[in-house]
């Protein structure tokens, strides 16, 4: 009874809590990808949390830093995610490391997430293997003073068309929770974005999850 | 009377475009919502996108039942209708992939269609959708085309037996009046086999109502009705026409169409006279051997008593012509030979 209850609990508070769009595929297509070097650099967000964007390069050079040792695999990595950035971002002393794409969407910056490391020191192992590293989307506004706003694509204006019947796109829901996961390609993801950013919708970006980013020195 | 299946098809044209095209864009409509709903249930962003799509597809699919099939199709020109064809299929094709996209996301601003026709392209669609259009369609036409030439048939055969029953019916009153004429003439004479006449005239007229109707007789009882109206004719002023009458007749039963050698015999008889080697006969001779019937019947004739079948007495030869063009047609010959001594007559059917 007591697990029943905990269990309810969960899934309420799950449910209640805005959530980012989980995706099984990339949100961009490759001609779409656009990367800026100008978004290198540290930032600190109004979350008390910091962000350092490297490109893959740099990434790379820094956990291999004898030339000598570069494998071929190495060489068609660098090759592959050349217009890739790898954002560590910490908060509360702990680390995760995205690898992240930068895409245009009519004119507008997107960038594509996936985790590819992150503090799980206090995780249950057996649980973490259950977990799946899916992709999210942000949508990227540049200020003049420099500072990067993040506007994660939300679960609401998509749980909302799907109610309505309005939107036709790849779906599941997983878990006990239901959670939405997109399973549409990477074609139909990015045509699903081009729609959304020209559609009228009202309060698209309303719920989004948010960080400032601000560089830091100033 | 000339039948002609294109104006049967114009007369009993019950093909209305507008039923047709209902159903034919009803059946695609529903098709296609089950090809993009993929067995889940069809939401309110499909029934948009479907019917979009079923209306992208009304301009290819149409141009090419009303404008190719008609002008290239069934005139047979086949090489035109397929590079036509395959020039819609391409111009299409290339019109979809530019606007369609374009288009539904202008009419409809905050609906999503997107995982539609990804996995399956317009062009197999609209591939798949004109040839059962086209079929449907040629169908249809068979279907109408087929219901129009049952009815010409049905209607040549309805005016075949009334032309039949026309010539048939001008042939019983012109025996009947000849026959008349015999047993009024022995009834003046006071005749005492008048009685009898009357028996072989009723056997005569049991034959012409009741056998003659059918559509076949066998030649045996062919044979007999001109066995009973030589012994009627024998009543009239007749005795002394020499009457011989041959038949080889290898198979009795077989069967042919009534009353087509009696206006024959009776022409015969009406037109018999002692020619001038002072002979006064009537010779008939009746052959069936396989699938051939001959009969030739001939008489004397003075000289200058010679007709043919345009004077008043000829009427039941000519009917006699007629009914062979309709019921033995590119089957028979019907010759006539005359001269100063004897009138021939030589009917020869295929049977």
């Amino acid at each position: 009874m007591k697990i029943t209850k905990h269990f309810s609990l969960v899934i309420v508070l799950l449910m209640l809590q805005s959530c980012i769009v989980k995706s099984i595929q990339p949100f961009y297509i490759n001609e779409a990808v656009s990367f800026e070097p100008s978004l290198l650099g540290k930032f600190n967000d109004n979350k008390n949390g910091t962000w350092e964007i490297l490109s893959f390069k740099q990434a790379f050079e820094r956990d291999s830093p004898d030339p000598e040792k570069i494998s071929q695999d190495d060489l068609d990595a660098l090759k592959k995610y050349k217009e890739t950035y790898v954002i560590n971002q910490t908060k509360n002393e702990k680390e995760a490391t995205f690898l992240v794409v930068p895409f245009k969407v009519e004119n507008h910056i997107f960038l594509d997430f996936t985790p590819i490391a992150y503090d799980d020191s206090d995780s249950n192992p057996l649980a973490l293997q259950h977990l799946l590293k899916t992709h999210s989307v942000a949508k990227l506004n540049k200020q003049k003073d420099g500072t990067l706003e993040l506007q994660w694509l939300d679960e609401k204006p998509i749980e909302s068309l799907l109610k309505n019947e309005q939107l036709k796109l790849k779906h599941e829901r997983v878990g006990v929770d239901e959670t939405l996961v997109l399973t549409a390609t990477s074609q139909e993801l990015y045509q699903f974005l081009v729609k959304f950013v020209k559609s009228d919708l009202e309060n698209k970006w309303n719920d989004s999850e948010t960080y400032k980013l601000t560089p830091v020195g100033i | 009377m000339v039948f002609n299946i294109q104006s049967y098809l114009i007369k009993f044209k019950h093909h209305n475009a507008f039923v047709f095209n209902i159903l034919l864009w009803c059946l695609i409509y529903v098709v296609l919502l089950f090809l993009f709903t993929k067995n889940e249930d069809a939401l309110k962003v499909d029934y948009l996108y479907t019917l979009t799509y079923t209306v992208a597809l009304v301009i290819p699919i149409s141009f090419n039942l009303y404008v190719l099939i008609p002008h290239f199709l069934k005139k047979e020109r086949y090489v035109f209708y397929f590079i036509s064809l395959i020039s819609l299929i391409i111009i299409s094709v290339l019109l979809f992939e530019s606007f369609f996209d374009q288009i539904i996301n202008n009419l409809f601003k905050n609906y999503f269609f997107i995982s539609y026709h990804i996995n399956t392209s317009f062009a197999v669609i609209l591939i798949t959708s004109l040839i059962i259009a086209a079929l449907i369609k040629l169908a249809e036409d068979w279907f109408y085309f087929n219901q129009a030439q049952n009815k010409l048939v049905k209607d040549a055969h309805q005016i075949t037996q009334s032309q039949l029953n026309a010539l048939r019916a001008q042939i019983n009153p012109h025996f009947l009046f000849n026959a008349l004429n015999v047993i009024y003439a022995m009834s003046l004479e006071q005749r005492t086999d008048t009685k009898e006449a009357v028996l072989q005239l009723s056997d005569i007229l049991r034959y012409i109502i009741y056998d003659a109707n059918s559509n076949k007789v066998t030649l045996q009882q062919e044979r007999e009705l001109i066995n009973n109206y030589i012994a009627f004719q024998k009543n009239r002023n007749a005795e002394d026409i020499q009457i011989e009458c041959t038949s080889h007749i290898d198979n009795s039963i077989i069967e042919i169409y009534p009353m087509l050698l009696l206006p024959l015999l009776e022409n015969a008889y009406k037109h018999c006279s002692v020619n001038v080697e002072g002979k006064h006969f009537i010779n008939i001779s009746i052959n069936q051997q396989q699938d051939i019937f001959n009969f030739e019947i001939e008489n004397s004739q003075a000289v200058g008593n010679t007709y043919n079948d345009k004077e008043v007495s000829g009427v039941g030869l000519k009917n006699v012509q007629e009914n062979l063009k309709i019921v033995y047609p590119n089957k028979h010959q019907f010759n006539i030979h005359s001269n100063d001594v004897i009138y021939k007559v030589n009917l020869i059917i295929h049977l």
